[in-house]
């Protein structure tokens, strides 16, 4: 006999999309369980961006690629707090030309900035969403330099940190992110909310009025029954869990994300240090189909990036100090289809990119390689197997104009638009507020609805939205 | 009983060649330690192993089945499994295998090398004092 719990709204997954789901609908006097698959960890538990936090913090050990041509690693966190435990904390609003899209293509009603303001500024106090007081890491300020130089729009990306008032040597501010675990989870349990860890969410089922979440916590079942589900598993498990709850209209059939190809970069001065901080500036001169920043430059990720040059004379722990890894991505398009595979707990992710995507990858990547020569780089290693190594301008036409499948090395660590909202309901899967259609009380609110990949980090469009939507449906109840 | 003792003969072939293969590719990687003196990778391989028992079963099935196959290439004409060539001869298979025209040839190479570098990398710079005696 299943153990079983009662609630009002249970809110699947406590990334920001679901922190920020309890903690509103908690706050307003609902009976709100949040359950999470993974563990409730402390935010210090591990180092940011090392291997320990790869182990304990994310989902398949951050080994569930996307199949294409290339195999593009996905990054998901599977811990208290999602994605937010993970991430570069970088913020950004929805740009105002991605919401009239989204308006437009979509559907999607009361999406014009006035309506979301509040829901950006709220999501911001509670984050402590700022500039960095201090001085920025060296790497960022040589983005900076080039990005002048050349005359190109850049901007300082503001973060969800909280900065202590003392500085280390150099003006270096040192902060503590803003994480869910530092905020909307502590804030959600604070206002009644019943955090359950460990469970994994199988299967809902209608219940007459009511849902009922069938799901496991350490081989033992678990029902939940409730009047209304949040589902907030990220872009690749919500939709995964819906299909198999036969729910798959518009489902799981448009996964998009932000393709990314990196350079590591290597300079005469020192630029890196022990701190795993990335820098926030980012450039935006190509926006919104490229932007480029920086990227974890750590030791262990140096090493990585350079494995696609393994014949580089590089002396890395002699050298790293003066190397830094720079990113370009574009604003990807949405082939990406998530389905489950039997007798597999992970779903299966297929995604394509065109031709043009390519060319576009290429593009940006030229660009990126320019601005970083501008700021002074005296060597380039793109993220491509065999490029010989770039010493100046001259080198950049040794960049193929079509990024080619077989050697180049793309990443991404966003993922959204799998269950998109809007009510053009012959291709978006929720409604304007995150109501799937045709299921009363059962909501997607995460990065899954945004319509379109949003070309920049999208944990701000996530929250906001999700808090709207909340907020939207406590007072329809 | 023969089947179970097949299946751990398989098992414990396919750890050897694991194991054998995170080593050399650490070894290749490691700058740290040119005369070789610390060459114990067991925290590496562990790394890779504890990795591949994550991975979705649709990708570390395929995975060890190429390293069962890589670890038998080559058997008829070196004479022996690749766990227990000389070193020199399993680097050789390694570089041919990372730069073969086959995909599958290269991605298993460049999954098995990306794992070993992050744990590699991940050390201590227990040996960076070494480093910096070399100047």
């Amino acid at each position: 006999m299943a153990e079983t719990i009662q609630c009002q709204v249970a809110v699947i997954g406590s990334g920001p999309g679901g922190a920020v789901t309890a903690m509103t609908l908690a706050a307003k006097g609902f009976d709100v369980v949040m359950l999470e698959e993974g563990p409730y960890l402390k935010p210090d538990a591990c180092a940011p961006f090392s291997i320990e936090e790869m182990r304990r913090k994310y989902r398949y050990g951050g080994l569930n690629p996307a199949l294409g041509t290339p195999k593009v690693p996905l990054v998901e966190a599977c811990c208290v707090g999602g994605g937010s435990e993970i991430n570069s904390g970088l913020y950004h609003r929805t740009p105002p030309d991605v919401l009239e899209l989204w308006r437009e293509r979509f559907a999607v009603q009361h999406l014009k900035e006035p309506d979301l303001i509040s829901h950006f500024e709220a999501c911001e106090s509670a984050l402590s969403v700022q500039l960095n007081p201090g001085r920025q890491p060296a790497a960022s300020i040589k983005m900076k330099i080039g990005a002048e130089r050349l005359g190109w729009k850049t901007i300082e990306v503001p973060r969800w940190f909280k900065y202590s008032q003392m500085r280390a040597p150099n003006n270096v501010a040192r902060g503590i992110r803003q994480s869910m675990t530092e905020t909307f989870v502590p804030a959600a349990e604070a206002a009644g909310c019943r955090i359950v860890p460990g469970v994994r969410a199988e299967k809902l089922e209608r219940t007459g009025t009511h849902w009922q979440v069938r799901a496991v916590r350490q081989g033992d079942a678990l029902a939940i029954e409730t009047e209304a589900v949040f589902v907030c598993c990220g872009a690749i498990e919500t939709p995964a869990l819906l299909r198999r709850s036969r729910i798959k209209k518009n489902i799981g059939n448009s996964l998009a994300f932000h393709p990314t190809v990196k350079v590591v970069a290597v300079f005469d001065d020192e630029i890196n240090g022990e701190s795993a901080d990335i820098g926030a500036q980012q450039v935006k001169e190509f926006s919104p189909r490229v932007s480029m920043g920086c990227s974890i430059s750590s030791l262990p990720y140096l090493a990585l990036a350079m494995t696609d040059h393994p014949g580089a004379r590089v002396n890395l722990r002699g050298q790293w100090r003066q190397m830094s890894i720079y990113y370009a991505m574009i604003c990807g398009p949405t082939t990406g289809v998530v389905r489950n595979v039997p007798l597999s707990r992970a779903p299966l992710i297929r995604y394509s990119l065109s031709a043009q995507d390519l060319r576009d990858l290429s593009i940006a990547l030229v660009n990126l390689c320019r601005l970083l020569f501008a700021a002074g780089a005296t060597h380039l290693y793109p993220g491509i197997a065999g490029l010989p190594v770039l010493e100046g301008e001259g080198d950049l036409e040794k960049i193929p104009v079509e990024l080619p499948r077989n050697r180049t090395s793309l990443m991404t660590a966003h993922l959204f638009s799998s269950c998109p909202m809007g009510q053009a309901s012959d291709f978006t899967a929720v409604d304007s507020f995150g109501q799937v259609h045709g299921h009363r009380n059962l909501f997607v609110n995460d990065a899954s609805l945004l319509c379109t990949a949003p070309g920049v980090n999208p944990q701000g469009s996530i929250m906001a939205l999700a808090r709207r939507n909340a907020l939207h449906f406590s007072k329809d109840l | 009983m023969t089947s179970v003792s097949s299946g751990r003969e398989a098992m414990s072939y396919l750890s050897k060649t694991i194991s054998t293969l995170c080593c050399d590719i650490a070894s290749m990687h490691d700058h740290s330690d040119p005369i070789g003196a610390d060459a114990s990778y067991d925290d590496v391989t562990e790394f890779v192993v504890e990795q591949l028992r994550k991975m979705p079963v649709f990708f570390s099935r395929p995975i060890l089945l190429a390293t069962a196959v890589f670890g038998v290439s080559r058997l008829l004409l070196e004479g022996s499994l690749f766990h227990n060539r000389p070193p020199h001869r399993r680097c050789l298979q390694v570089e041919n295998w990372r730069r073969s025209r086959f995909a599958t040839s290269r991605d298993l190479i460049k999954f098995y090398t990306s794992l070993v570098v992050l744990a590699l990398y991940s050390r201590p710079a227990t040996s960076a004092r070494r480093m910096e005696g070399d100047g």
